[in-house]
């Protein structure tokens, strides 16, 4: 075999973007790299495939600035050209923001920041929400999988919220909460917003959630 | 602007990418400098409709026009039409996200009979008026084309137009017109009337309000009036030079996966068999192809566009090509230099050498296919299908002794002129093919049994077909020719299914229906009818009501013998398949005598020359 380096690419995912599927983006992201004509590795055997792997899957409708893809170079291109030549073929929402020779493994990711924005929000409702998050232990309903009909489970998420700051400005609630993530279990930002939700009494109609940053077991940045 | 509506109601329905747009080369254009809005719909769900070809190229021929925008709609999902319902979501365009209500044209490709109270309920969803009539001077244009254009008089009481046979060129020349009316009247929608009333003097377009049923005391259609003066006749697109007619060079290509979620290239159109059941076979007459280099350059373009990673040709019959193995060859080398899969439909294997099988084949064929269609020789030749045991059975032996074990079978019956010995023969038929499985040696061991498949349809007779004076079957008959074809099986190794026959009837009422089936079709679709073509939405009960409560009946659309001096509700369309042919072809059929296809000798089917048919005039 000759020349072969994992090169990283850090992409942004939103607007029509954010409700692609996890493995409807792989697809994409595969069709992607073939329309680029990037010089990538392909499986040996019958069937090749090329070399891709996604370190952390994304809830649907999330809007993300840190979604992370390897992929194998078969030369010497470097990861900012390979990342300008995919960003020239990617369909709108998404977005390459940078690439690096992979350094850090995929298992050492420890947590996600998101930043969860709530609309049409009250002074009163914030100063619950506040107290919500102070509290040392948040207990979860959480739902069945849409369609798949399985029942659901009440959880602490507490313990998986690492650190939330809020800030509130002209009715939006600006919640930033590290969880936890990786191969150790994560805690869905979803799943916070539900917590908001129950103490609130109401669905919350209009709000965004965007992961903003991950980090590694030892505190610095994946990337 | 919906799409703020739109994106919390995305999180709670399947799949709901299919609702956004957003895909690569999908296109977005600025209103402002848009004259002409078109939305292209088709009355199925995404999944199937994005797998449609004929949308790819009209999409893309209507967006390379700078000032026209065609943008995609299809039939939402159940959960996410409830959503629609409940927030007031008029049905948009999945470009601009701006309701269709508002387009110059709301366009419906009819691909098959049980997609058509879709089109009502789609209509409705978009807050568009279902009724044709009722549509006030603010309303699109809603035309239709498609195959089932053929014979839309089911349909003609909610359509403005409808075009009939090929459409890249006659849907240019028919915006062109609106846009040319639009300028005149300020920018602002142009009078529908005198629209209409210049629009049908395109060939290929029909109007369907200008032609009035007249039927006799009995309900038997006697004639059309003509009104306004418009054509008697109305005359089916042909596109004479294929091989330059406009091809896309991209796809939309969809983030969630699609029923063919491919690179297509469409290799040729028409037949040259005429197998006398087969609509297609008639109405997209006569047989012309590309160039070998025409479609290797379509394929790279499509691939390098679009990022697929398998490409499948699109045809009739791909082996009718005349320049078949440099074609395939010429393909099989670029494919796998690129590392594309092409995906073949089943070809006639004589015709091939070794060398270029063994290049297509990379990836091992796990079944094959036969649609031997009837159980015996005679029967074969009633219906003009010409596939011999011998052919079945060369293909299998191949195939066999490469270690394939399944084989599927397709039959039809209630074909005219069918006995029991028919029917009998298709389990004998596929006894045979078992039995050859067992005395066909293959290198090694042998791991599993065989599995024969036979899937038995119920014959639907469709216009512009020798077939088209025939009934349908009774389902007294059908029940018992099935009894009888299960008796007759005998080996468990052989499997049989059957099509729903209450699909078959209904598919067999639309298809040679009147006028007087808009009727009962909006009853239908106000009792609760849509996706008639999906087994859990399909509700023949609702559709018996629906005809009886118009005082109508679907038996007298698929059971009656059609006299040939008849007439029939298309025969004011011009398929330029004479009628005279048809009626030689069904007193063949009867005398069990088969026509050759065009290659070997013109049947004299009454398409012209001027059409571009590679065996017309020669």
């Amino acid at each position: 075999m000759g020349y072969s380096t994992i090169i990283r690419l850090r992409l942004a995912k939103d607007g029509r973007a954010r409700f692609i599927s996890h493995l409807d983006l792989s697809r994409t992201l595969q069709r992607a790299i073939k329309r680029s004509g990037l010089p990538v590795w392909y499986t040996e055997g019958f069937n090749p495939r090329l070399y891709m792997m996604f370190p952390l899957p994304l809830s649907l409708g999330i809007a993300s600035e840190c979604e992370f893809m390897d992929i194998r170079l078969t030369e010497n291109l470097g990861a900012d050209e390979a990342a300008r030549r995919i960003n020239d073929v990617l369909p709108e929402g998404l977005m390459v923001l940078g690439g690096a020779e992979a350094v850090n493994k995929h298992t050492r990711i420890a947590s996600c920041v998101y930043r969860i924005t709530l609309l049409g929000i009250t002074q009163e409702e914030c100063g619950k929400v506040e107290e919500l998050l102070g509290k040392d232990e948040i207990n979860v309903e959480k739902p069945g999988k849409v369609g798949k009909g399985k029942g659901s489970s009440t959880v602490n998420i507490k313990p998986m919220l690492l650190k939330t700051e809020t800030a509130f400005e002209e009715g939006s609630l600006i919640i930033e909460a590290e969880c936890t993530a990786g191969t150790s279990g994560g805690l869905s930002p979803n799943l916070v917003v539900k917590a908001v939700e129950d103490t609130l009494g109401r669905e919350v109609e209009r709000l965004q959630i965007r992961r903003m940053r991950v980090f590694m077991e030892n505190g610095e940045e994946f990337f | 602007m919906l799409m703020e509506k739109i994106e919390p109601l995305l999180l709670k329905v399947q799949k709901p990418s299919r609702y956004i747009g957003g895909e690569l080369s999908s296109v977005r254009k600025n209103v402002d400098e848009t004259k002409v809005r078109f939305a292209f719909c088709f009355p199925d769900s995404y999944d199937v409709g994005m797998s449609h070809l004929g949308m790819k190229i009209l999409y893309s021929l209507i967006n390379n026009v700078d000032e026209y925008w065609c943008e995609r709609v299809f039939a939402p999902g159940v959960d996410y039409e409830a959503l629609m319902r409940e927030h007031d979501i008029p049905l948009y365009g999945l470009e601009s996200l701006e309701p269709i209500r508002d387009f110059d044209f709301v366009g419906f490709t009819l691909q098959y009979e049980l997609s058509y109270t879709n089109l009502l309920n789609m209509l409705d969803l978009a807050g568009i008026e279902i009724y044709s009539k009722d549509r006030g001077p603010d309303a699109p244009i809603v035309i239709a084309g498609g195959p089932c254009a053929c014979n839309p008089e089911p349909l003609a009481d909610f359509l403005d137009i409808c075009v009939l046979g090929e459409g890249e060129e006659v849907t240019l020349e028919l915006l062109n017109l609106y846009a040319e009316m639009k300028s005149q009247s300020g920018g602002n929608r142009p009078d529908k009337e005198a629209f209409l009333k210049r629009a049908m003097n395109i060939e290929g377009i029909y109007v369907p309000k200008f032609y009035q049923p007249v039927y006799d005391e009995t309900g038997k259609l006697l004639e059309y009036t003509v009104l306004e003066n418009a054509p008697e006749k109305v005359k089916k697109r042909v596109i004479a030079d294929f091989d330059k007619v406009f091809y896309p060079e991209s796809f939309v290509v969809p983030f969630s996966e699609i029923v063919h979620d491919r690179a297509v290239v469409e290799v040729l159109r028409g037949c040259i068999r005429g197998c006398r059941f087969c609509q297609a076979g008639f109405i997209y007459r006569p047989f012309r192809e590309k160039h070998t280099d025409t479609i290797l350059k379509e394929t790279k373009d499509l691939c390098n566009s679009t990022g697929y990673e398998e490409i499948s040709l699109s045809s009739l019959s791909t082996s009718d090509h005349t320049d078949i193995v440099s074609m395939l060859s010429a393909l099989a080398d670029y494919t796998q230099d690129e590392k594309v899969n092409m995906s073949l439909p089943s070809l006639r294997v004589d015709s091939f050498s070794k060398e270029i099988l063994e290049k297509l084949q990379r990836v091992r064929q796990s079944g094959l296919t036969f649609a031997p269609e009837a159980g015996t020789q005679r029967l074969r030749d009633v219906i003009n299908k010409n596939i011999t045991e011998k052919d079945i059975f060369d293909g299998c032996r191949v195939a066999f002794a490469g270690g394939v074990r399944s084989v599927k079978l397709y039959f039809m019956m209630g074909l005219p002129t069918e006995t029991d010995e028919d029917i009998i023969g298709i389990a004998e038929l596929a006894q045979r093919v078992l039995d050859l499985f067992y005395q066909t040696p293959v290198g090694g061991r042998r791991k599993e049994g065989p599995q024969i498949s036979v899937s038995v349809a119920t014959f639907v007779p469709k216009p512009f077909t020798p077939f088209q004076f025939e009934p349908q079957l009774n389902v007294e008959e059908i029940r018992r020719k099935q009894k009888l074809l299960l008796a007759n099986v005998k080996s468990k190794r052989i499997s049989v299914s059957w099509h729903h026959w209450e699909v078959s009837l209904l598919e067999a009422a639309m298809a040679k229906g009147d006028r007087r089936l808009s009727q009962v079709i909006h009853k239908a679709w106000q009792s609760g009818c849509i996706f008639d073509s999906w087994d859990e939405h399909f509700s023949f009960e609702r559709w018996q009501e629906a005809f009886s409560s118009c005082g109508n009946d679907m038996s007298y659309y698929a059971h009656r013998e059609i006299a040939y001096d008849d007439v029939l509700p298309w025969d004011h369309l011009d398929y330029m398949i004479s009628k005279n042919f048809l009626i030689r072809e069904n007193k063949l059929a009867r005398e069990s005598k088969i026509t050759p296809d065009c290659k070997a000798g013109c049947g004299g089917c009454g398409i012209k020359k001027e059409c571009g048919g590679v065996y017309c005039g020669v």
